[in-house]
Formats: C-alpha cells, sequence, structure tokens
C-alpha cells in the first residue's frame, strides 16, 4: 500500500514537473516570436517612410516647393500611396499641403495615434527639414504591428490550450515508463526480501542508469551472499567441530560419575578436552581480531633473518626427535615492519604443519633471502603435499585435507597464517615440492629499512 | 605471601582465594577499581592479582595510579583479553606479568612465586649457583664440577631462566613466554625438547639430577 502511493506520488510530480516544462517552452518560443516579428515588421515600415521621404526630398530639391506639393497633391489620390499620410509647412509654420495633423511637427521619430485627427489608426511618422526652413513629415500606418501582436497571442491562448493536455499526456506516458522500470526492481527485491538471497534484480539490455542500478544491486547482493555464506559455514563448522569433543568429554564425565569408577585419569582427560575447546575458541577469536585489523599499533621494524634463525634453530631439535631432518640457508640483515609475535605464530605455524603432516625421514628445508620485491621465505618438506584440489581450500577455517578430523591440530593453524599475512601484506603460495609441500611466503619491502 | 585479588566476578574471586588459601597465601579481595587504589595504597601487599576489566576504574587506569602513587608491588594482570594489542597495554601500564583466563590453578602460583622473587632476588653479580653448577655471564662460562659445559644460545638463555628461579616451579608456558617470547601455544614439544637437551649436557654425565620435572605442572632446577 505505501509503496503504490509512494509511486502515485512520484507519477504526479513527475508529470507536473514535464507538463510545465513543456508549458514554459511554449511559452518562450509564443513570445519570442511575437517580439521577432513585430520588430521585423516595425523596421519595414521605417524602411518605406525613408524611401518616401528621400523621394521628396529629391523633389523639393530638383523642383523647389512648388513641384514638392504637386507631388503630394498628386500621392494622395493615385491610391498606390494610400498607406501614406503627408504634411508639408512652410518656414513660418503655415501647412502648405496633406491631410496629416501632427500633435507637434518635429524633425525624426515619432509615433501618432490619429494621423489626420479623425480616425484612430497608430502610425509612425518621420519628420525632415527642407531648405528654407520649412518641414516635410511623412506618417505610414501601423496598425499591422498590433495586430500582429493581437494575432500571437491568439496563437498562444490557443496553442496554451491544446498543448497543456498533450504535455500532460506526454508527461504521465514518460513517467510511467520511467516508474515502471523502477517498480520492476522495486518488486524483484521484496522477492529477494521475502524469499531469500538466491534472486537476482532483472537486468535490462538497454545500457542506462537503470540497468546499471540493478547490476549494482546484484553485486551487492552477491557479497552479501558470499558473507552470509562464509558466516553459515563457519558457525556450522564450530558446531560440528565442537561437538566431538563435548561429546566425549560428556562421555567421560558420564563414567566418572558411575560408582567405583577412577576419577582423577578421567577428570585430567576432561580438562585436557576443555582445554583443547576453549584453545578453539581462542584461535578463533585470535583470528577475528587480526582479521579486524585492530592493533597495527604493535608494528615495530624487526630482524626478519634473526627471527627465521631463532625459529630454524628452536624447531630443528623438535624435527630430529620426530626423525626429520631440517636444514637451512638464511640471508643476514633482512628486516620489515610487523608484529613480531604475530609473525613468529605465523612462522611456527607453518613450520610444525611440516613438522607434524609428514613421515619420520622427510626432509624439511627453511629458506630466506633478499627477493627483488622484499625478502622471501620457504618453507619445504618432501613428505606427501597436499593434493591440488585442497590447495586453495586449506586456508579455509576447520578445514583439514583429512576428513575424519582425527589429525591432531584445531584446523585453524593456517586460516590464522593467513590472517597475519593478510594483516601484514604478506603473499603466501602453497606449491607443489615434487614431491612434497612448499610454502612461499613474500613480505613486502619498506623502503625505510633499507638503508 | 599476602596478596591482594581484585576482580569483580565473586565465582573467580573466591576460586583464587580459596586456591592461595590452600597453598597457604593470606589475600584480600577488591570488587571495584576505586576500592583496589584505596586498598592497594593503604596496606602492603607482596603481589597483586588484577582483572582488566573493573567497575570503577579499569585494571590498566588502576595499576598507572598505584604506580603513579608510588606503589612498586609486582601486578600480574589476570584477564580475558588476549590479543597482542591487550598484552603490550598492560605491560606498559605498569603490568609485570600476564595471564589469560581460562588458566591452571598451577601456573596461576608459579607465576606469582617468579614475582615475588622477582622483587626480593640477590642482586645480580652475573654468577647463578645451583648446587655445583655455575653460570657465569661475565666469563660466558657453564661449569659443573668445574667441568666445563658447550651451550648453545637458546641453552644458555633456557638455563638462565630456570637458574634464576631455582628452587621454584617454572611452567611450560612461562619457558614458552620468557626464554622463546612464544605468546602461543605450540602444537609440538618445544619446550620438553629443549629440556631434554640441555638435561643431556648438565645432568646425564653426573651422578645426581638437578633438572626436575614437576609433573603437571612444569619444571624446577634446585641443588639435589
Amino acid at each position: 500500500m505505501r509503496l503504490s502511493s509512494l509511486l502515485r506520488t512520484a507519477l504526479v510530480r513527475l508529470t507536473l514537473i514535464y507538463a510545465l516544462a513543456f508549458l514554459g517552452s511554449a511559452l518562450v518560443l509564443t513570445i519570442g516570436g511575437a517580439l521577432l516579428l513585430s520588430g521585423y515588421m516595425e523596421r519595414d515600415i521605417r524602411e518605406d517612410i525613408e524611401t518616401e521621404l528621400a523621394s521628396l526630398v529629391g523633389v523639393f530639391s530638383r523642383t523647389g516647393m512648388v513641384g514638392l506639393l504637386d507631388a503630394i497633391e498628386e500621392r494622395e489620390v493615385d491610391g498606390r500611396h494610400k498607406d501614406f499620410d503627408y504634411w508639408v509647412q512652410d518656414r513660418s509654420g503655415t501647412v502648405m499641403a496633406g491631410r496629416l495633423r501632427p500633435t507637434r511637427a518635429v524633425e525624426g521619430w515619432t509615433r501618432l495615434v490619429t494621423p489626420t485627427g479623425e480616425e484612430d489608426e497608430p502610425a509612425l511618422a518621420k519628420g525632415v527639414g527642407l531648405a528654407d526652413a520649412g518641414l516635410l513629415m511623412i506618417a505610414r500606418d501601423s496598425e499591422i504591428l498590433y495586430e500582429t501582436n493581437d494575432f500571437m497571442l491568439e496563437i498562444l491562448i490557443w496553442g496554451l490550450g491544446l498543448a497543456f493536455p498533450l504535455a500532460l499526456a506526454g508527461g504521465i506516458a514518460t513517467s510511467i515508463a520511467t516508474l515502471r522500470r523502477i517498480e520492476i526492481i522495486n518488486r524483484a527485491t521484496v522477492e529477494i526480501r521475502n524469499k531469500g538471497m538466491g534472486g537476482r534484480v532483472p537486468v535490462s539490455d538497454i545500457d542506462d542508469e537503470f540497468s546499471r542500478l540493478a547490476s549494482n544491486i546484484n553485486a551487492m547482493l552477491e557479497g552479501i551472499e558470499t558473507l552470509t555464506e562464509s558466516m553459515r559455514q563457519v558457525s556450522n563448522d564450530i558446531a560440528h567441530d565442537l561437538r566431538t569433543p563435548l561429546t566425549r568429554l560428556r562421555q567421560d564425565l558420564e563414567r566418572a560419575q558411575e560408582p567405583g569408577a577412577d576419577k582423577s585419569p578421567l577428570i585430567a582427560r576432561s580438562i585436557e578436552r576443555i582445554d583443547e575447546i576453549l584453545e578453539t575458541f581462542a584461535s578463533l577469536l585470535r583470528i577475528a581480531n587480526i582479521e579486524s585489523g585492530s592493533g597495527r599499533q604493535t608494528f615495530e621494524a624487526l630482524d626478519l633473518s634473526e627471527l627465521f634463525r631463532d625459529l630454524a634453530e628452536t624447531f630443528a631439535g623438535v624435527a630430529e626427535d620426530a626423525g626429520k631432518s631440517m636444514h637451512w640457508i638464511i640471508a643476514e640483515g633482512l628486516r620489515i615492519l610487523g608484529d613480531r609475535a604475530l609473525l613468529k605464530q605465523m612462522v611456527v605455524n607453518i613450520i610444525e604443519n611440516a613438522i607434524t603432516h609428514t613421515p619420520p625421514g622427510t626432509r624439511i628445508e627453511i629458506e630466506l633471502r633478499a627477493g627483488p620485491q622484499g625478502p622471501e621465505g620457504v618453507i619445504a618438506d618432501n613428505g606427501p603435499g597436499i593434493p591440488d584440489w585442497a590447495r586453495e581450500k586449506v586456508f579455509r577455517r576447520f578445514f583439514r585435507v583429512d576428513e575424519s578430523r582425527q589429525s591432531n591440530g584445531n584446523g585453524l593453524g593456517l586460516s590464522l597464517v593467513a590472517a597475519i599475512a593478510r594483516y601484514h601484506g604478506i603473499s603466501v603460495a602453497l606449491q607443489d615440492n615434487a614431491p612434497g609441500l612448499r610454502v612461499e611466503l613474500r613480505f613486502p619491502r619498506d623502503r625505510n629499512l633499507d638503508q | 605471601m599476602k596478596v591482594l585479588v581484585v576482580e569483580d566476578d565473586a565465582e573467580t574471586a573466591s576460586y583464587v582465594r580459596d586456591g592461595l588459601e590452600r597453598s597457604g597465601h593470606c589475600s584480600d579481595c577488591a570488587r571495584t577499581g576505586p576500592e583496589a587504589l584505596h586498598l592497594g595504597t593503604e596496606s602492603t601487599y607482596d603481589v597483586l592479582i588484577v582483572d582488566r576489566m573493573l567497575p570503577g576504574l579499569d585494571g590498566v587506569s588502576l595499576v598507572k595510579a598505584l604506580r603513579g602513587a608510588g606503589v612498586t608491588t609486582p601486578v600480574l594482570f589476570l584477564t580475558a583479553l588476549d590479543s597482542i594489542a591487550d598484552r603490550v597495554q598492560g605491560l606498559d601500564s605498569g603490568g609485570d606479568d600476564y595471564l589469560v583466563k581460562p588458566f591452571a590453578f598451577s601456573e596461576l602460583l608459579a607465576r606469582l612465586r617468579a614475582l615475588q622473587r622477582r622483587q626480593t632476588g640477590p642482586a645480580d653479580d652475573g654468577v647463578l649457583t645451583v648446587g655445583d653448577l655455575v653460570m657465569n655471564a661475565r666469563t660466558w662460562r657453564v661449569t659443573r664440577q668445574d667441568r666445563r659445559i658447550d651451550l648453545n644460545p637458546r641453552e644458555w638463555r633456557l638455563l638462565e631462566y630456570l637458574m634464576r628461579h631455582a628452587g621454584e616451579v617454572v611452567t611450560r608456558t612461562m619457558l614458552l613466554e620468557k626464554v622463546w617470547d612464544f605468546h602461543f601455544d605450540p602444537r609440538t614439544s618445544v619446550v620438553e625438547t629443549h629440556i631434554s637437551r640441555l638435561r643431556a649436557k648438565i645432568d646425564r654425565p653426573f651422578e645426581s639430577a638437578l633438572l626436575k620435572t614437576i609433573r603437571g605442572v612444569g619444571y624446577m632446577i634446585d641443588a639435589p
């Protein structure tokens, strides 16, 4: 209801705007045309008067006053000059000839309302001085000018009368066409709201604002859908991941409740399981914390070479005890800006993956060198590696290559690596070491640290 | 040891206080920041256990205020906030150690003893002695029964930390934090591996063992 009433308001408003714009332009056109036309006609009349004056002044200069008076007398009856009225006065102001009765006899242009003192016919007149100080004045009927204006006004009234309904109709038609396309988008969004994120707004073939609006809405929906999907995935995974340890915990506690049960190992194991669950939550929080990007204030200039060497030396013994060998080549003096604790955790997670997910006898290699774009780190092993299909997915929370979730680790190790890497602008690539896994880290170079 | 427990959650407070009592320590409890500030400046304690989130005055501001008032009692932050930034902020405010909830009580006790020791420890002349084991930082030598023992830098750091806390239990987490600067729990047996290598150098060639494993808690070095 609210939607359609809104639509109607928009329709009326749009229609009125269209109609008013149409009317405004009609008005401007008509009035402008009338002004132009009457200006043109007045110029014509003035030219006629000038020509006639020139010819009579010519007569006067050739034949004198007598010739002039004759010529005027002739013109007043010959029919060809019936639009003109003449008037001649002599030096003393005595009227010599002509029917014209000007209110004032002056040289130059005048407008006369009653040129002959009888009928009410507007006229334009011009007077010129004659030699011996006489005055010749010629007037020409200018009624036509007023008639033109009246005519244009009539056109205007008629035109507006016809144009207004037309403008309204045009306005309604255009508005409806526009609003219909908005309504299509509207209906699609309502449907998506009611039926779920799967729907999309139809995009028309015409490349205009409306189809762009529709594509943008669709892109936005796409983003929201991916986000909600990944959130749903994570909550599913959390629920699924916690069910196993919680079930086992419950079983242990149930057993501890039985009379005569040896409680202390059961309680110890229960605490272990709870710690496992808490550790999962701590890791999730840590990832979320890093991803939210709060805390870049802990960045410092640090010696990456030292950090790598330190970790290689620390874990060499661990690897050895697990029946694997570790070898490293670490270039000296490579520095970056970063959070020491987080970077340590990132590299440790990768090294520990190489130690725990490989069989005895595996050779683990660690390398750090200066690359063209900044330091490059490699942690590689010749173990079983990660199958191609899983390489993109291992960074996802709770993903394990071994789906049974029996292998150690909570499936968050590489998610944490990815989060820390993103936070520092480090690119992480998983490559096939043929055989084995090769993790390549490209650290961003900080030019301020190069000196 | 007299401890002030600053904690607004009654259940956590009584868990900590009961545990302290059973271990032979006595404690006072403050529920709010202002109350803790009052007690901390009026009475003398060996250690303060401070929660980060408190009504009235948060833990960080409380410790800053105490330090400003000239109170030098060691402070252990006990908190659920465990991001790196939180830890740095806590230690910058004048805290001496940082333990994240949930925690094992044995861990808390070990850390309290370490803090108390820091307060009363002997002046450092560069020589640490445990029984017939001697570590001399000035000559960079470790000897046992006058026989020289070669240690790599990491083993040196590990042994130094253990010897500084001779006679005290040191937990795995404390070693990870203080020796390796790891503020997370590694999946592999880093500590166990290095302890066993250290043992091979300082204990195995001799009749008696100085470095003991305290089951379920951690390690302790002590004269036999």
